[in-house]
């Protein structure tokens, strides 16, 4: 997938899914909730195609479970839409409100499997790696031994079932385990060594990364900051409140209340913006 | 300029009383390219990692190591990391961290190089190695021989002057191994680096050398230019006949006062040149009739490891007959493993049949497919260790025969010492013994001779044709082409999911052109049928002019 925004630099991806997840899991607005919640499956479907639909067909019956559990179970609110056999009222506060609180996690739910697609392990370690580079070097170790002791592990089983000892069996699988850290800590010399024969523990470590700050980057974080900080004016203000009970009540719209939503909406939509207008760009240029 | 100077280095292993180096005096110039060769145990990869503090072992030590006219033990640290590069045995635990371009960037993080340096010289390592194409994967995606190519260019892109290499295609097959070595050459040539290298598969390592340095016993047995070594081969140096390349064991074996060869290609004109035949000379082969039920048999084999990828079986036929050593040989990734382990039961064909000694091996039960039915050797036989001593690791399959099996596989000596703390050639012994102690008619080998060196493979042999005289069958695989030619009875060359080609061993490497040993390729225009160095001995004492 040709994607504008997966080719940026980490920080911008970092600051980006840092905003709208803080902001995701804050707010209760149904305005803004609505907002983050369709640029997320917007932008989750353009990353992941049909993973991210065949998803969907599980998180929208949860959403609904919640619903449906949250309106049996809770009984605040002024507005009774019916009453059950046992007496409960059944309130549409308390069914608008499950609705919210299910919509913020499916909304956060959705961003993170954008993060997933977009933020790879090394622009993770890049990040990471800037603030502190030999947690990054570990974080990077953990991820090359993970695999190679999984092959490993499959490796002694196969070994271990050709002379007649199974996996099945509890005995057999701690032999196996036991096989595994014996191995590992022997070969854990040589790894050593390949470091320290290429100068590991040398004072002043740098960190080496293939990306690059661009203008274009550098532009887009502050174009983040600046629609972070007029949110957050907005909840300074109170534009971004949402009450459900006893009775639902939203703050009154003014026009500083459409700037809001239009910042807001810039700010959820800019990674898809970015992707649109950078493939119309490239097929124009055909 | 001399670069490397050793002055009368002894070194002893703590609680060790012989010592591993007794004396050793050694010179190496700038732009050298040395090959470090001798027996296992030699005390190779101790000299070498002597020339590089970080990796020298700890112990009792006498003498001086210079490198550059300093002291190596007063050498600082970052020069040290900087200007002696070390290549490993073992690549995969050479690699550190989990991308390509990490792994490059490396030795270069270390020194504390700017973003600039650091791209730059991965750029330029990255492309004079070819590595592009495979610049961002995960470094556990790769192949043995990529990442053994990727130790080499991080170690370069620190930019040593001296490069040490430790045995560094032991754990490759043999086409990646020439690659590798081919790249060494290279560097050499271009790039006028010191090359110190020990390694006991010098087919490929000779033709290059300016130097051979032999050690025995912890001393310089000589140290001349590789053609000269040729010479030596029928007298003091009989030991190292082994692992010599082929054309100067010949050589050796024959005698001359001719120039030594040292490639094919000067085998065949030394051949032409001391030998008088007419026409080529054939020999009557035996009749390689066997009857009976083969031990493996397999019919239409289809496997695939994941339903989407490709089948690595595609219908494959094959007889391996009883009483025999079977070597299924093929190139990397021509799924010999794979029909290994579908013959052995390991993994499950989802088409075709598997019968092993006439039964179906699908309704053979587990406890009985591997108790005195088949047993496999896997490549990594560590992988089979579980016990604290040699002793119990044989004991826990069968206490009554433990002795005798230790016996016949001299492992005695060793009996009490925990089985990592034993050689290689040793820790495949106790493994073979573990699994003969199962007591398998059908004995499967994945890959049997990987990191053996040249006096063991031999014993090796003798033991798998014992077993065969005593009924058993060897199923083995194997990227040794040498080796197959020596020990087994029928080849077979797995390519393509099937077998291209099925024959006696001798019939099978003289139909071949490329597929076949070193010996046969310098005989073949005169003495076609002979596969190995002794073959062509023997023809030569027998042809001569």
């Amino acid at each position: 997938m040709r994607s504008a925004f997966t080719k940026s630099h980490p920080v911008l991806n970092f600051l980006f899914f840092g905003s709208v997840v803080a902001f995701g899991m804050v707010f209760f607005h149904p305005v803004f909730l609505g907002v983050s919640f369709v640029a997320a499956l917007a932008y989750s479907v353009r990353l992941r195609g049909r993973g991210t639909l065949r998803l969907m067909r599980y998180l929208l019956p949860t959403l609904l479970v919640v619903v449906f559990l949250g309106a049996a179970f809770n009984h605040y609110g002024v507005t009774t839409l019916f009453v059950l056999p046992n007496g409960n009222r059944v309130t549409l506060e308390a069914i608008v409100h499950s609705f919210a609180t299910g919509g913020m996690v499916l909304t956060v739910f959705l961003w993170f499997t954008c993060y997933d697609a977009v933020v790879t392990s090394d622009k993770f370690l890049h990040v990471f790696g800037r603030v502190f580079p030999t947690g990054a070097l570990l974080i990077s170790m953990t991820l090359r031994f993970i695999p190679l002791l999984t092959r490993r592990m499959h490796k002694i089983f196969e070994g271990q079932k050709g002379i007649g000892y199974s996996g099945s069996k509890l005995r057999n699988a701690l032999h196996a385990l036991s096989i595994l850290v014996t191995w590992s800590l022997e070969n854990a010399v040589d790894v050593s060594d390949s470091m320290k024969s290429r100068g590991y523990g040398l004072r002043g470590r740098t960190s080496y990364t293939r990306f690059l700050w661009t203008r274009r980057d550098i532009l887009l974080c502050a174009a983040i900051l600046a629609l972070d900080a007029l949110t957050v004016a907005g909840v300074i203000v109170g534009q971004t409140r949402a009450m459900y009970n006893p009775f639902i009540s939203l703050p009154a719209i003014t026009p500083f209340s459409y700037v809001l939503y239009v910042g807001y909406a810039l700010l959820c939509f800019m990674p898809l913006a970015l992707d649109l207008t950078e493939e119309h760009k490239w097929n124009r240029s055909r | 300029m001399e670069q490397i100077q050793i002055e009368n280095l002894h070194f002893a292993y703590p609680l060790c009383a012989d010592e591993a180096l007794c004396g050793v005096d050694l010179t190496v110039h700038a732009g050298e390219y040395v090959a470090l060769c001798g027996e296992s145990g030699c005390g190779k990869t101790t000299l070498l990692r002597h020339l590089k503090n970080a990796l020298t072992p700890a112990g009792k030590r006498v003498g001086t190591v210079r490198f550059c006219g300093t002291p190596i033990t007063e050498l600082d640290a970052r020069t040290e990391a900087e200007k002696i590069g070390f290549v490993q045995q073992d690549p995969e635990n050479a690699v550190v961290t989990d991308k390509v371009y990490h792994e490059l960037a490396f030795g270069l993080e270390s020194l504390g190089l700017g973003q600039s340096e650091m791209r730059l010289r991965v750029a330029e390592m990255a492309s004079y190695f070819g590595i592009e194409s495979w610049f961002e994967s995960s470094t556990d995606t790769l192949s043995g021989g990529q990442l053994q190519l990727l130790n080499l260019a991080s170690v370069m892109a620190m930019h040593p002057d001296v490069l040490l290499l430790d045995e560094p295609t032991s754990q490759l097959d043999p086409v990646a191994a020439s690659d590798f070595l081919a790249t060494i050459d290279r560097i050499h040539r271009e790039l006028g680096l010191t090359v110190i290298l020990t390694e006991h598969r010098l087919e490929d390592v000779l033709p290059c050398a300016d130097r051979v340095v032999v050690l025995h016993r912890g001393r310089v047995a000589a140290d001349c230019a590789p053609r000269e070594i040729g010479a030596a081969l029928s007298g003091e140096l009989a030991f190292l006949r082994g692992s010599m390349p082929s054309a100067m064991r010949i050589y050796a074996g024959v005698g001359s006062s001719l120039p030594c060869p040292l490639t094919v290609c000067e085998g065949k004109r030394w051949l032409s040149d001391t030998i008088c035949v007419s026409e080529p000379v054939r020999r009557e082969l035996p009749d390689d009739k066997s009857d009976g039920v083969p031990a493996v048999r397999m019919r239409e084999v289809f496997f695939t490891y994941e339903k989407q990828s490709p089948d690595v079986l595609r219908g494959l036929t094959m007889d391996v007959p009883q009483g025999k050593v079977f070597a299924l040989l093929g190139g990397n990734g021509a799924g010999k493993s794979t029909a290994l382990k579908a013959a052995a039961g390991l993994l499950k064909p989802y088409r075709g049949k598997v019968e092993l000694l006439g039964r179906d091996v699908k309704k053979i039960p587990q406890k009985e497919l591997y108790r005195q039915f088949a047993a496999v050797l896997p490549q990594q036989v560590r992988t089979l260790f579980t016990e604290k001593t040699v002793r119990l690791e044989l004991e826990t399959i069968d206490r009554d025969q433990a002795d005798a099996i230790a016996e016949r596989l001299h492992l005695t000596a060793f009996l009490d010492k925990h089985p990592y703390d034993v050689s290689g050639g040793e820790q495949q012994r106790v493994a073979l013994g573990k699994v003969l102690l199962t007591k398998p008619k059908l004995l499967f080998l994945d890959e049997p001779t990987k990191g053996m060196d040249s006096a063991f493979k031999e014993s090796f042999g003798k033991l798998l044709r014992e077993l065969c005289a005593s009924g058993a069958t060897v199923f083995m695989v194997s990227h040794d082409v040498e080796f197959c030619a020596r020990v087994a009875d029928r080849c077979a060359m797995l390519f393509d999911g099937v077998l291209a080609a099925d024959a006696p061993t001798v019939p099978f490497f003289s139909n071949n052109t490329f597929y076949t040993t070193a010996a046969n390729r310098i005989a073949r225009h005169v003495f076609p049928d002979a596969i190995t160095d002794e073959d062509v001995i023997a023809l030569c004492r027998e042809n001569r002019i």
